[in-house]
């Protein structure tokens, strides 16, 4: 009875003009960022934070996920045509989707494309729509240890979403968590790192984000000088043929399983997901040799398991209030801008948020399904757009964004610091996400550290005696030395001995 | 040993010092009553302890050593961007919202896109003209009016 109550104040709440205005808003500009090369989901939402202080929470977050969920299908479009993914996580796509442009079926690889993305989407909706209270319900019993326990798990699990090396991304784990303490001590009111009174408010997340994602990203892209050439110019037939369906179809659900527990975990990427579906269906396949040669199930498998994943990482964030990745820790922080805690008291006390959001999920992916099959002719001509007419455009957003906030002209110098950061931190092989999940947590963190100790009378033993909290701290332990004990086992069954 | 490693990790290694530094003038406490710089402090220290392991790696390390810059960057086009940047921040307030785009776009087109001249003022009428739109017009928000008031619409 709760369940069809929820579904039906869910699409109650979507039926109002402006979030399904907002819903379309933020799929068509999903789909357009993630055609286009250079410019990525984190950086386009960073640039729209500041618009969403003037719409309602559940606007401003149908549209952030509608952008989200959107660039997935989007990126599947320039990897297939271009062979160069729109989207960090499409790159498995290039291997079998360009192969196919390259034979004159780009048409059915971006109708199975669709057609996967939409299956998994929706298939994934349904499961967050399932998975998700009764998860916020279990939460309900965790206090200040469980939860700094479990923001440990998070920030571990994080490290392994680094491309390179797990230490600099603790390094930048702790950076973040500095950064995010400058300001007032939530507990004392004295001010930390204020420097004069510029600081006073503490550093905010929105300039951060956009230096680093915004700002940085144009300044990489201009040392590459990103060009890009359109191998087919005219797309048709997308509609898949009874033998593509049948090809497709098992790839389609076993990459929507995947993908979706692959998103529920803390550091559960779209990379992850997509390069375990094509390395499944490769395995599994009767023909492993067509993969990387046109096989239209190392495309239906890797675009499913891309979108499953992004919807599923939802729940961690709106249950536990742990982001997944750089993207949900800036919808965690949007989320916080318009006055919402993610974690277990999101659904019960924001009902009509947490289902307007979900109700959104399924139109968005049927607006997303049209947007890409009868429209692709039109992306296909944005793929077209010169770079450098695009980033002087979001460089100005970078700018008069974090400009707007307060109208204060410091929070641009904070933007551009972050940007010329992010750009050396790149360079020197740091990534920026892990520093954001650590900026992001930091509140979290020292309030559920500090409260801890201050229950426990400052015996640090308080993580290690409550059940739950204590298997937590094993896992995150666990977690932090697995690699060393892997690398350790690699070296020993290589040569014979120890390192 | 990898140069760019042993730089970042002495970098951070210093920044951590200060942090800790900085958390010690602020007072630690101890655990049973954490004062305002216990948690920076902790922070810093955890900092500390991963630019030191990079620092180990590092000077362990036996690599080619990467260049910092591509050999076909656009350096002097990074650079001006940075600059046009700076010049945005520096002068948005004073010379107003329309003034400073015009001459935003007009820079970025000209010296960072490297478009002609008649390309880059075209772009930069057709950029702020298009941001007034937006923010001024659609939106409705305050914009700096600075030296020309007029110029606001």
């Amino acid at each position: 009875m709760d369940f069809w109550h929820n579904i039906y104040l869910g699409f109650s709440v979507l039926a109002e003009p402006m979030n399904l205005l907002f819903s379309f808003i933020g799929v068509v500009l999903g789909t357009l960022i993630g055609v286009l090369p250079g410019l990525g989901p984190a950086a386009t939402i960073s640039l729209l934070l500041p618009l969403t202080f003037k719409l309602s929470p559940v606007t401003s977050i149908i549209m952030i996920a509608g952008i989200y969920y959107g660039a997935k299908y989007g990126g599947s479009t320039t990897s297939i045509l271009l062979n160069i993914p729109g989207e960090a996580d499409s790159v498995a796509t290039c291997l079998d989707g360009y192969q196919m442009a390259r034979q004159g079926r780009a048409g059915p690889a971006l109708g199975i494309s669709a057609f996967g993305s939409f299956i998994a989407g929706t298939v994934a909706t349904l499961g967050l729509m399932l998975v998700a209270p009764p998860l916020a319900q279990f939460a309900l019993r965790f206090g200040p240890p469980e939860i700094f326990a479990l923001m440990m798990v998070a920030l571990t699990l994080v490290t392994y979403l680094a491309m390179g090396s797990q230490v600099k991304a603790l390094a930048m784990v702790s950076l973040g968590i500095f950064l995010g303490t400058i300001g007032e001590d939530p507990f004392t009111g004295v001010s930390r790192f204020v420097y004069g009174s510029s600081l006073l408010g503490g550093v905010g997340i929105v300039p951060v984000i956009m230096g680093l994602f915004g700002i940085a990203e144009v300044l990489v892209n201009l040392e590459t000088g990103l060009k890009v050439e359109l191998f087919q110019k005219r797309v048709s037939n997308l509609l898949p043929t009874l033998k593509d369906w049948k090809d497709s179809l098992g790839p389609i659900i076993r990459g929507t399983f995947i993908g979706f527990f692959v998103g529920l975990l803390p550091g559960g990427g779209g990379i992850a997901s997509t390069f375990a579906s094509y390395s499944i269906e490769k395995r599994i396949s009767k023909h492993p040799e067509q993969f990387g040669k046109g096989a239209i199930a190392g495309v239906a498998g890797p675009e499913s398991a891309n979108n499953a994943t992004s919807t599923a990482n939802f729940i961690p964030l709106m249950t536990l209030g742990i982001p997944t990745n750089s993207i949900m820790a800036i919808i965690l922080a949007s989320l916080l801008i318009a006055g919402l805690q993610p974690g277990p008291l999101l659904i019960q006390k924001n009902p009509q948020f947490f289902w307007g959001v979900i109700a959104s999920m399924y139109v968005g992916n049927v607006m997303l399904v049209i947007l890409n099959l009868p429209l692709i002719g039109l992306w296909v001509r944005f793929l077209a757009t010169p770079y450098s007419l695009l980033f002087p455009v979001i460089l100005f957003f970078c700018l008069f964004g974090a400009y707007t906030l307060d109208n204060n002209p410091f929070d641009m110098w904070i933007a551009i610091f972050f940007g010329f950061l992010g750009f050396i931190m790149r360079k020197f092989e740091y990534e920026p996400a892990p520093l954001v999940m650590g900026f992001v947590l930091s509140g979290l963190i020292e309030g559920s550290f500090i409260r801890s100790l201050l229950e426990s009378q400052g015996s640090f033993l308080i993580f290690f005696t409550r059940p739950i909290s204590v298997t937590l701290m094993v896992l995150a332990v666990f977690l932090l030395f697995y690699p060393l004990v892997q690398k350790r086992a690699l070296f020993k069954g290589r040569f014979g001995v120890d390192e | 040993m990898k140069r760019s490693d042993l730089l970042s990790s002495l970098f951070l290694l210093g920044l951590a010092i200060l942090i800790c530094l900085g958390a010690l003038r602020l007072e630690v406490g101890n655990p049973h009553q954490p004062a305002p710089g216990f948690f920076p402090f902790v922070s810093g220290l955890a900092l500390g302890i991963f630019s030191w392991l990079i620092l180990l790696r590092a000077w362990k390390k036996v690599e080619p050593q990467k260049r910092f810059w591509r050999p076909d960057a656009d350096k002097k086009g990074i650079l001006q961007a940075l600059g046009v940047l700076i010049f945005y921040a520096l002068s948005l307030e004073h010379l107003g919202f329309l003034l400073t785009n015009l001459l935003f776009f007009f820079l970025i087109g000209r010296f960072v896109a490297h478009r002609n001249w008649g390309v880059a003022v075209a772009y930069s009428i057709l950029g702020s003209t298009g941001v007034q739109l937006i923010f001024g017009t659609l939106f409705n928000t305050p914009l700096p009016s600075g030296l020309f008031p007029s110029l606001v619409f």
